[in-house]
């Protein structure tokens, strides 16, 4: 079980410190108790010693009270003493043994003995009234205390003397021991701070290195890179979930910035067809502008050619008639779609006013195969191409200038071309018009025109439509538009 | 880093740990050890014997008596005897009626004191019959009424074979101080060494005793009487000296007086010190009293009369002599 292993190794952890530091402490206490107890012991048979000189000064007061006042109270007194003097010479040793103390103990018991029987056969002599009796015996007790007292004085030399030879038999090793302790202590004071600061930074490393990672995730930057958690307490499995969110944090702003691409160039669509949308409906409103004008137009030259048929000016009628007609077909929508036949008549009709500028400056053909005048074709396909051709192409020829006007059926294609026999176009001039470039900067008026029929000719064949330019300094200008035609091969 | 911190810090721990413990073992086995066999006595110095013996002698470094208390102490295992002794100063023989009294009212079984030629040995001998307890008197003469049991190196012979031996060095000229023992008391002339040496020139006519003192309680006392005695004698050409102490004494004053040579020392009892002056000829003998035998001879006697209660009869232990051509048994 994972959980609770941080809460275990603070347990353990403080455990530890507290055993290292509590053996420290036991250590000390128990020299310092071992010598406490040597101390105690070594004045414990001055302390015996004590209490026999004691009680027999307190026996002697009240045996000498008893046999001078005779006071009831000094009897229970020296009782009292007696007893407690008789039980210390119990104390006493009696053993005999070749060792001077219990040699004197045993000369001590023997004199309490004899001074007790003295002190009793004089209080006995006291009760039976023997005066002689009771003074012989108490003056012979109060030898026996006086001889007491003098062994005892020597029993505590001896004592003494015992005392400090077992004192100094260990008293060089207490320092070393006090010394050696005090070591232990401190010791296990830094060894316990130790382990609390390893512990702690041990504990604390991981959180801190969790909290940069957070901080950091904070600041944005979703590729910090966590280090791997060598633990698997509760800290190693906060950090690997804070890797696994962090790496779905990662992978959902990666989908979200991908999504915003996508969203950008949507909206990027959206605002070109909105444009385009824009210059739609402008186009239409020019349209219906100039739906107005060709009207009074058509009529106009309507009326100038009734005009000239009235005047017998035939030439003039037949002008205005072709102008008519001419304008009536290039002012319809140029997103329609119309026979070949009919841009062919466009063609025709625009060659015929060219004709009255030009004369025989230039010479125009039109050659056109029957089979494809019923092909559909974007309408106002070829007027623009033969207009470059005579404004560009053949604009610095005087006289020769040939300009070539067919449509054939080739390879399941209607193919409409133009060709000139004028300056052409450079490579370069070329790569201008056949970029696809939504803009017309860069190019001459002729170029316009071109890129306006590509346009044309892509959108309204989906693609499949296709313009090929050749152009030539020496042999003019060429460009052929591929029609696909609906059930061809 | 850390860690390693840790791990040095803890071996310290563990060596003063060691340390603390082995220390603290060492502490504890020695303070019981010395707290048992001294203030405890729970490890009794030997097994308990059967008899108790007190032996009162004066406190005194004679190795007279030091060659006595050894006799008793190895006498003491074969009598079955805890031997305890009670010394008295010299000056102060008085503490060996207090002794004599303990020794009485505690019931010892035995007790072995040095006696004096003039010491009232009677009345004691009967106090301690009355008690029940083995009394064996030893010293050097026996005094007056002394009981039978007395065991010691008569004096009077030890002054005697001294004379002796400073008339056959010196003849008729022998100009003799005699040093009393501090252990004494009395008239100086009744001392029985002072009349083994006076009898002893009573065969060379014209040998006289010059001076006699006793010497005082005291280490220096033998030195300082042999001053003294040079010092208000200046013809005096013979020493005899009735202690080991006294002896040591009067050569050192005859070495520090350059008379080395003038003044014939005749000493008692042997010791390392007084063996060495003898080899170098500056102590010309000494007159040696078995006093280690004496004691043996006590704890005998301790054993027969506690066992019979009779058939006691006086010991005289003699002597020997140590000089330069007879060196010390």
């Amino acid at each position: 079980m994972i959980l609770g292993t941080v809460r275990r190794k603070i347990i353990a952890n403080s455990t530890l410190v507290l055993l290292i530091t509590g053996s420290a402490t036991f250590y000390t206490g128990l020299a310092s108790s071992e010598l406490a107890r040597s101390v105690i012991v070594f004045f414990r048979n001055n302390q015996l010693m004590n209490d026999v000189r004691k009680d027999l000064a307190r026996t002697e007061t009240s045996l000498t009270g008893y046999l001078t006042g005779k006071s009831t109270d000094s009897l229970k007194d020296y009782i009292r003493f007696s007893t407690k003097l008789s039980e210390d010479a119990r104390q006493l040793n009696r053993d005999v043994r070749p060792d001077e103390s219990l040699l004197l103990q045993r000369d001590l018991a023997g004199l309490i003995d004899s001074y007790l029987e003295d002190a009793e056969a004089s209080v006995t002599a006291k009760r039976g009234r023997d005066v002689r009796g009771y003074t012989d015996r108490y003056e012979s007790s109060e030898q026996g205390a006086e001889l007491a007292r003098l062994l005892i004085t020597r029993i505590e030399g001896i004592f003494i003397n015992d005392s400090l030879k077992a004192f100094s038999g260990f008293n060089a090793s207490v320092s070393a021991v006090l010394a050696t302790n005090a070591v232990l202590v401190l010791a296990a004071t830094v060894l316990g701070l130790a382990l609390l600061v390893a512990f702690s930074y041990k504990l604390t490393g991981p959180l801190s290195k969790l909290a940069e990672a957070a901080r950091a995730v904070g600041r944005g930057e979703y590729d910090y890179e966590l280090p791997l958690s060598e633990t698997h307490d509760e800290i190693g499995t906060t950090a690997a979930a804070f890797s696994s969110m962090q790496a779905s944090i990662r992978q959902a702003f990666e989908e979200l910035k991908s999504k915003a691409e996508v969203e950008k160039r949507l909206m990027a669509e959206r605002l070109h067809v909105l444009e385009l949308g824009h210059k739609l409906k402008a186009a239409e409103l020019l349209a219906l502008q100039t739906q107005i004008n060709p009207h009074f137009l058509f009529n106009t030259l309507s009326a100038g050619m009734q005009l000239a048929l009235s005047e017998d000016a035939d030439r003039t009628s037949d002008f205005l008639e072709n102008l008519a007609a001419f304008i009536r077909y290039a002012l319809k929508p140029p997103s329609r779609l119309v026979r070949v036949a009919d841009e062919i008549e466009c063609v025709e009709r625009y060659i015929w006013l060219l004709r009255l500028r030009f004369r025989d400056r230039y010479r125009f053909v039109v050659a056109a195969d029957p089979a494809a005048l019923a092909v559909e074709t974007p309408a106002l396909l070829l007027q623009p191409l033969v207009e470059n051709a005579v404004t560009h192409g053949l604009k610095d020829r005087e006289e020769g200038g040939v300009v070539r006007v067919a449509v054939r059926l080739a390879g399941g294609e209607a193919i409409l071309s133009v060709e000139d026999s004028g300056d052409g176009m450079t490579g370069q001039e070329i790569e201008e018009v056949l970029r696809d470039n939504p803009g017309d900067e860069g190019l001459r008026e002729g170029g316009i025109g071109l890129r306006n029929v590509i346009r044309r000719v892509t959108l309204a064949t989906g693609g499949r439509g296709r313009v090929e330019i050749e152009s030539s300094p020496t042999r003019g200008m060429s460009i052929r538009i591929h029609l696909p035609v609906e059930g061809g091969a | 880093m850390m860690n390693k911190i840790v791990w040095i810090l803890a071996a310290i721990f563990g060596l003063a740990f060691l340390g603390a413990t082995l220390l603290n073992a060492d502490l504890i086995g020695k303070s019981r050890k010395a707290l048992g066999s001294s203030v405890l006595r729970d490890k009794w110095p030997a097994d308990s014997t059967r008899y108790h013996v007190v032996v009162i002698i004066p406190d005194t470094d004679d190795s007279f008596f030091q060659g006595l208390l050894r006799g008793i102490t190895e006498g003491a295992p074969k009598a079955e005897a805890a031997v305890q002794v009670f010394r008295y100063p010299s000056s102060d023989p008085a503490q060996a009626e207090a002794f004599f009294e303990i020794s009485l009212r505690a019931k010892v079984d035995g007790l072995i004191m040095f006696t004096p030629h003039n010491d009232r040995i009677t009345g004691r001998a009967e106090k301690v019959a009355r008690n029940g307890v083995v009394f064996i008197p030893v010293g050097t003469d026996a005094p007056a009424g002394s009981p039978a049991s007395f065991i010691g190196s008569g004096s009077l012979r030890q002054g005697l074979e001294g004379g002796k031996r400073i008339c056959a060095a010196l003849g008729a000229s022998a100009r003799i101080g005699v040093i009393l023992p501090a252990t004494g008391s009395g008239n100086d002339r009744d001392e029985p060494i002072f009349r083994g040496v006076a009898a002893a020139i009573k065969a060379f006519p014209g040998a006289a005793i010059l001076a006699v003192k006793r010497a005082r309680p005291g280490v220096l006392s033998g030195e300082e009487t042999a001053s003294d005695m040079l010092h208000q004698f200046p013809s005096i050409n013979a020493l005899f000296c009735s202690s080991s102490r006294d002896t040591v004494g009067a050569a050192q004053v005859v070495v520090d007086t350059n008379k080395v040579g003038q003044v014939l020392i005749i000493g008692s009892d042997e010791t390392p010190e007084i063996r060495r002056y003898i080899d170098k000829g500056i102590i010309a003998a000494s007159i040696v009293r078995d006093s280690r035998w004496i004691g043996q001879e006590a704890m005998n006697a301790f054993t027969r009369l506690r066992d019979t209660r009779s058939g006691a009869k006086p010991i005289e232990a003699g002597y020997f002599i140590s000089s330069p051509k007879e060196p010390a048994p």
